[in-house]
């Protein structure tokens, strides 16, 4: 399945563009959206999973426009969704919830659901607490139940907003291996501020800034964008600098930046995508 | 499960409703006559008991904070809304039940219209309605709150001049026809027209629901 945007503008009511005119293609496989806050994410997923209208331009999933009222339903099909702001009804039990959304993706045979969301718990490591009350479960829990019910449906396009808030780092590897494992037969699209989900599991990435793409590409390009410009120093840097890291050492203090070279005593350093994302977004003149 | 969805906020509301109509019924009787007590007993069915039917449905969607992940099943918003609709009826229709029982069968309080199918429709017509409009305004203006106060505002309205809004052509959609006109002759054209525009209203809420952006609106307060 291939997902296409073409020209996706959206503007909000006061006078907010969310995103303007944005052209992007991506196929099976996981996809990474990178951005600061503000950059239109959140609404570019939102789209997609036709819960707002693009004011203009096209998004197309498969054979099926967002646009076209009877297109959303056969979109909403094939469709898994965590939002980022994930809510859940506290008095339903993790199993009930997960069952409740089958029921909603249109799985009216009950046994079939049961099934399902047993097996999903699992696969979430929730088996154990299947018959708690939602309200019951910590953060890091409700999280997972929201990525039980999210592939509840066994979809072929998945839209993932920050999934591995709240998650520790064991839970989070977890899910990432999840997510890499889905994407070889579903398209997977995964929002995030955390880089390193991004760099561990997808090899396509863009990165959306002011309603803008401002990069489309590899995880290996947009790091490449840092290359000659990361530097390691233990003299204190310029407030100009963009600092990534200070770390104390029995040398004293050593700074991480990116830029050019902030002290005669820096050295050059080994780019990471973080180190790419910043130089990208140092770089870039704001509109 | 859609009702569970609903959670149980609603239901010490409608206790509390029951409670004051039973106390309110038993104090009229008492201190006067089986009449007069009729006369309240048929304010609380066809006024208190849908005045928290209509602060119910402020809230069928509006509020749900689980909204997006509705919305972004295949199932339309406008079906849970109407299931969790039907069930709020109905519960609004058996505590009318239990309050007549008590106030007819308990008390010997007599009322004008005492027949089952008028006995319903005491209920029905205005719980509908201002469930219909509750229902609507949450929709439009995004919150339960001032919907719930516009339906407070048109039973205060109703309740203070109801001389001039029981008479003329706005007669027909006067919502508490029973209470203060129970023998004028149009009582069962008032309740037809009363049912006839809730379901309208209905149909307007089920599209307005329906549209992209809704859901969201409604969930986070946002502003597609």
């Amino acid at each position: 399945m291939n997902v296409t945007l073409r020209d996706l503008t959206k503007h909000y009511r006061r006078g907010v563009t969310a995103l303007d005119h944005v052209t992007l293609s991506f196929a099976t496989g996981m996809f990474g959206l990178l951005g600061p806050n503000g950059a239109g994410k959140t609404t570019l997923m939102r789209i997609l999973a036709t819960l707002i209208a693009p004011t203009s331009g096209n998004a197309q999933i498969g054979a099926w426009s967002v646009s076209r009222r009877r297109d959303r339903a056969a979109i909403r099909a094939v469709l898994g969704y965590l939002p980022q702001d994930l809510q859940l009804y506290p008095e339903l039990t993790a199993s009930e919830m997960v069952d409740y959304v089958a029921l909603l993706k249109g799985v009216n045979n009950s046994h079939k659901r049961r099934t399902r969301s047993a097996a999903l718990l699992d696969v979430v490591g929730l088996t154990d607490v299947a018959g708690e009350r939602v309200k019951a479960l910590s953060g890091g829990m409700r999280q997972r139940v929201g990525i039980a019910q999210a592939l509840v449906n066994d979809p072929r396009l998945l839209i993932v907003d920050e999934p591995t808030v709240g998650l520790d780092p064991q839970e989070r590897v977890r899910f990432r291996n999840l997510l890499a494992d889905l994407a070889r037969e579903r398209v997977v699209l995964l929002s995030t501020h955390i880089v390193e989900d991004i760099a561990q599991s997808c090899q396509q990435l863009a990165v959306l800034d002011h309603g803008h793409v401002a990069f489309r590409g590899t995880v290996a390009e947009l790091t490449a964008n840092a290359q000659g410009c990361v530097w390691h120093t233990h003299t204190q840097p310029p407030a100009s600098a963009t600092l990534v890291a200070s770390m104390p050492t029995p040398q004293g203090t050593s700074w991480r930046t990116v830029g050019p070279p902030p002290a005669a005593d820096a050295t050059p350093a080994e780019p990471t995508l973080e180190d790419g994302y910043l130089a990208l977004m140092t770089r870039k003149p704001r509109p | 499960m859609d009702l569970r969805t609903l959670g149980h906020g609603s239901l010490p509301l409608l206790a509390g409703a029951v409670v004051i109509c039973l106390v309110a019924v038993a104090y009229a009787h008492a201190a006067y006559t089986p009449a007069t007590a009729g006369h309240l007993l048929d304010g609380c069915l066809e006024e208190l008991l849908p005045l928290f039917c209509g602060f119910t449905a402020s809230t069928l969607l509006a509020g749900d904070q689980a909204l997006e992940l509705q919305a972004s099943a295949r199932r339309a918003l406008a079906r849970l809304a109407l299931v969790r609709l039907g069930a709020l009826l109905l519960l609004t229709l058996a505590s009318g039940g239990v309050v007549y029982i008590a106030g007819v069968a308990g008390l010997g309080v007599i009322v004008p219209r005492s027949a089952p199918g008028e006995l319903v429709l005491t209920v029905l017509a205005p719980a509908l309605l201002l469930a219909a409009l509750a229902f609507g305004a949450s929709i439009a203006m995004r919150a339960a709150p001032p919907a719930s106060t516009l339906i407070l505002a048109l039973v205060a309205a109703e309740n203070i001049a109801p001389g001039s809004l029981s008479s003329g052509p706005l007669r027909w959609v006067f919502l508490f026809a029973t209470t203060y006109t129970p023998h004028e002759p149009g009582w069962l054209v008032n309740r037809l027209v009363l049912l006839l525009g809730a379901l309208a209203l209905l149909a307007l809420g089920a599209i307005a629901a329906s549209r992209p952006g809704t859901a969201l609106a409604l969930a986070h307060g946002d502003s597609p």
